[in-house]
C-alpha cells in the first residue's frame, strides 16, 4: 500500500503537530508543541523522564484532550483521512496467567466473530504472515503470558503490522529487553521503515541508538527544544539543554553491537538479517491445530 | 400477570418436560426439573461472563452488586409490599445496575484504588438495606428476603425460567459482540482504545450486564454466593484451557457439569438449597483444576 500525501501539508511529512498543549488538573504537560514526523522514515522523540513523551503519543492517538493541530498528512487529501496508527506500549502490562495465546491475541484485534467461535482463516493466515515479518512464526501457538521480553515487543509490532497502519508510534519499545532482543527489535523496526510504507516515531531513551539508528530527531523536554537529523540534535549544546547534564556525544559508532560496520548512522537500509519485509503468508491457512 | 405465568408455561413445559426424560434420580417431580433448569440457565450464563469478570479482576465488584440487591429488594418491598414479586425483582435489578454504573462512573473522577472504591458503595448500600429493613413496619420483610439472600432453588416459577432464558439469550447475544473487544480491553486498555474500542462505554456496557447478570441470578442462588457462579468456573477454566476460546467453554462446560451435579445433590440430600450446591460443585471442579495444572507442570 502506497501512502497518499494530503495537499495541506508539506511534501514528506507524516505528522504535523501544530501548537499542540495538554493540561491536566492545572499542570502543563505540553506547551506549545510544534514538530513534524517525516513520511516513511524512522523518527525518534527523545527527552528526560517526564518531558511528555507518552503524552504527546498518547496526544497522537487522540486519547488526551488538547489544544492546537495534529495532521496526519499520509493518510488522504489535506490531511484529513482517518489514519491507521499502530502503537506499541512501553510495557504491556496484562495478566500474563491468562491463557491467551499470541494467535489469539492478534485476532483478537483485528476479527469480529468472537474467538470462542474459532479464528477466521484470513485473519489468522494475516496473522502468521505478521509473524513472519518479524521473524516470529514459531511463536504462534504460545502463550502471550510466557514469552520473554523482546519476544512480546516483537508480537506487539507484528499486531501493529496487521493493518498496515500508516504511522507506527513505539513508546521505549526496547526498555526492559535484552541486548540481543533490542538488537533484533530495531533492525526489524529499520527492516518496516524502509519499505518506505510506514512512518515510525519512536520514543527512545537510549541516544546511541538514535543517532545509529533514526532518520529525524526531535528533542522534547515540555515543548520542541530541537528537532532535525541527529547530527544536528545530537549536540552536546543540545543534550546540556535537553537533559541538564553535559553528555559528551561522538557520534553512532560506539554502540555495542554492529551489523555491517561502515553503514552510515540511520541509513534506510537494512544491513541486518533476511528481508522479511514483503515475504508472501507462511504456511496456508487452515493449519490450525488448536482452538 | 397471569397470562404471563401462563405463557410462561407454555413456553417453558417441553423444556422441563424434556429434562424429565434425563436419567437422573428425581426428575419424576416438576419442581425438581424446574430447579435443574433454572440451574443450567445461570450458570453457564455466569461462567461465560465470569470468564471476562476474572479477566479484568472484577471479582469484588461483582460481589459488591451483588450485596447491593439486598438493599433493592428491601427497597422493592418497601415500595410495592412483600407480595409484589416482579416489583420487587425490578427494584433489585435496578439498584444493582445503579451500584455498578456507579462504581464504573467513580472510577474514573477519583484518586481511590478500584477495590476501596468498590467497598464503599459496598457497605454503603448494604447499610442502607440493613437500616431500611430495620425500620420497616412490615414485619413480613426478613421472611421476604430468605429467599433472595440464600436462592429460591426449589421455589422457582416457570416466569423466573422464562426471564432467565431471555437474560441467558442477551448474555450470549452481548458474548457475541463484546468478546474480543473485552478482553483486549482486559489484556491492555490503551491499547484497546488504539484499536478503536470505545473502552469507556464498553466498560459501563460489562458493569450494566454484570449487574443484570448477577441480579437475575439471585433468586436461583442468592446474594450470599452468586458471586462464585462468576467467578469458580472461569478460574478453573483459566487452569484447564490453553487459548482464549477455550477459556470460555471449559468455563460454560464446568458450569453446566457443576449445575447438574449441584442440582442432583440437592435433590439427593433432600434439603440443601440448589444454589450452595453447584458452587460446592463448581468448587470441587476448582480444586481438580489445580491439581490438573500442578501436575501437568510436573
Amino acid at each position: 500500500m502506497v501512502v497518499s500525501r494530503g495537499a495541506a501539508c508539506t511534501l514528506g511529512h507524516a505528522i504535523e503537530i501544530e501548537g499542540v498543549s495538554v493540561r491536566s488538573d492545572g499542570v502543563t504537560i505540553l506547551e506549545n508543541v510544534s514538530a513534524s514526523v517525516p513520511l516513511g522514515k524512522l523518527c525518534a522523540l527523545i527527552g528526560p523522564n517526564g518531558a511528555g513523551k507518552t503524552t504527546l503519543l498518547m496526544t497522537m492517538l487522540g486519547l488526551v484532550p488538547h489544544s492546537g493541530q495534529i495532521r496526519f498528512c499520509g493518510c488522504g487529501p489535506h490531511g484529513s483521512g482517518v489514519p491507521r496508527i499502530g502503537y506499541v506500549p512501553q510495557r504491556l502490562d496484562f495478566d500474563r496467567s491468562a491463557p491467551i495465546a499470541v494467535l489469539d491475541f492478534l485476532c483478537l484485534a483485528v476479527q469480529r466473530r468472537p474467538l470462542f467461535l474459532g479464528r477466521r482463516r484470513r485473519w489468522a493466515r494475516s496473522s502468521r504472515a505478521a509473524l513472519a515479518r518479524v521473524g516470529s512464526e514459531h511463536l504462534a501457538g504460545r502463550a502471550l503470558g510466557r514469552l520473554s521480553g523482546g519476544e512480546l515487543q516483537r508480537v506487539l509490532l507484528a499486531q501493529v503490522l496487521l493493518d498496515e497502519p500508516h504511522v507506527i508510534l513505539l513508546d521505549e519499545p526496547v526498555s526492559g529487553v535484552d541486548a540481543a532482543g533490542e538488537q533484533l527489535f530495531l533492525d526489524l523496526v529499520r527492516e518496516i521503515t524502509a519499505s518506505g510504507e510506514h512512518s515510525v516515531l519512536m520514543v527512545s531513551h537510549d541516544i546511541s541508538v538514535v543517532a545509529e539508528r533514526a532518520e529525524h530527531v526531535i528533542a522534547l523536554n515540555r515543548t520542541v527544544l530541537a528537532q532535525g537529523p541527529p547530527a544536528e540534535v545530537l549536540t552536546t549544546e543540545s543534550l546540556l539543554r535537553l537533559f541538564g547534564v553535559r553528555l559528551h556525544f561522538t557520534g553512532a559508532r560506539e554502540h555495542a553491537v554492529e551489523c555491517v560496520p561502515g553503514v552510515p548512522a540511520g541509513s534506510a537500509e537494512g544491513p541486518c538479517g533476511p528481508d522479511h519485509g514483503s515475504e508472501p503468508p507462511g504456511p496456508p491457512a487452515g493449519g490450525e491445530p488448536r482452538r | 400477570m397471569s397470562g404471563f405465568e401462563d405463557l410462561a408455561g407454555q413456553l417453558v413445559g417441553p423444556l422441563t418436560g424434556l429434562l424429565g426424560r434425563l436419567p437422573l434420580p428425581g426428575m419424576e417431580f416438576e419442581h425438581n426439573r424446574t430447579a435443574l433448569l433454572a440451574a443450567l440457565l445461570v450458570a453457564p450464563m455466569c461462567a461465560a461472563l465470569g470468564v471476562e469478570v476474572v479477566t479484568f479482576r472484577m471479582a469484588f465488584f461483582s460481589d459488591a452488586v451483588a450485596h447491593s440487591a439486598y438493599t433493592g429488594v428491601a427497597l422493592g418491598v418497601l415500595a410495592f409490599g412483600s407480595g409484589a414479586a416482579l416489583g420487587v425483582t425490578l427494584a433489585m435489578v435496578a439498584v444493582g445496575v445503579a451500584v455498578g454504573l456507579a462504581v464504573a462512573a467513580l472510577r474514573e473522577h477519583t484518586r481511590q484504588t478500584p477495590d476501596t472504591l468498590i467497598a464503599i458503595v459496598l457497605y454503603g448500600s448494604v447499610a442502607l438495606g440493613l437500616v431500611i429493613v430495620a425500620l420497616s413496619s412490615d414485619k413480613g420483610l426478613s421472611a421476604t428476603m430468605a429467599p433472595y439472600l440464600f436462592g429460591a432453588g426449589l421455589g422457582m416459577t416457570a416466569a423466573d425460567l422464562l426471564v432467565l432464558g431471555a437474560l441467558a439469550a442477551l448474555v450470549g447475544l452481548f458474548q457475541l459482540v463484546g468478546y474480543n473487544r473485552l478482553m483486549l480491553m482486559g489484556l491492555n486498555p490503551v491499547l484497546a482504545r488504539t484499536r478503536g474500542i470505545s473502552t469507556r462505554a464498553w466498560g459501563q456496557a460489562f458493569a450494566a450486564a454484570l449487574a443484570l447478570v448477577v441480579t437475575g441470578s439471585i433468586r436461583t442462588v442468592g446474594v450470599l454466593v452468586v458471586g462464585a457462579l462468576l467467578i469458580v468456573p472461569a478460574a478453573a477454566a483459566r487452569n484447564l484451557a490453553r487459548s482464549a476460546g477455550g477459556m470460555f467453554w471449559w468455563a460454560v462446560l464446568l458450569a453446566t457439569a457443576s449445575a447438574v451435579a449441584g442440582a442432583e445433590l440437592s435433590i439427593l440430600l433432600k434439603n440443601p438449597p440448589v444454589g450452595a450446591s453447584v458452587i460446592l460443585c463448581a468448587t470441587a471442579l476448582y480444586g481438580l483444576s489445580e491439581l490438573y495444572r500442578a501436575l501437568r507442570r510436573g
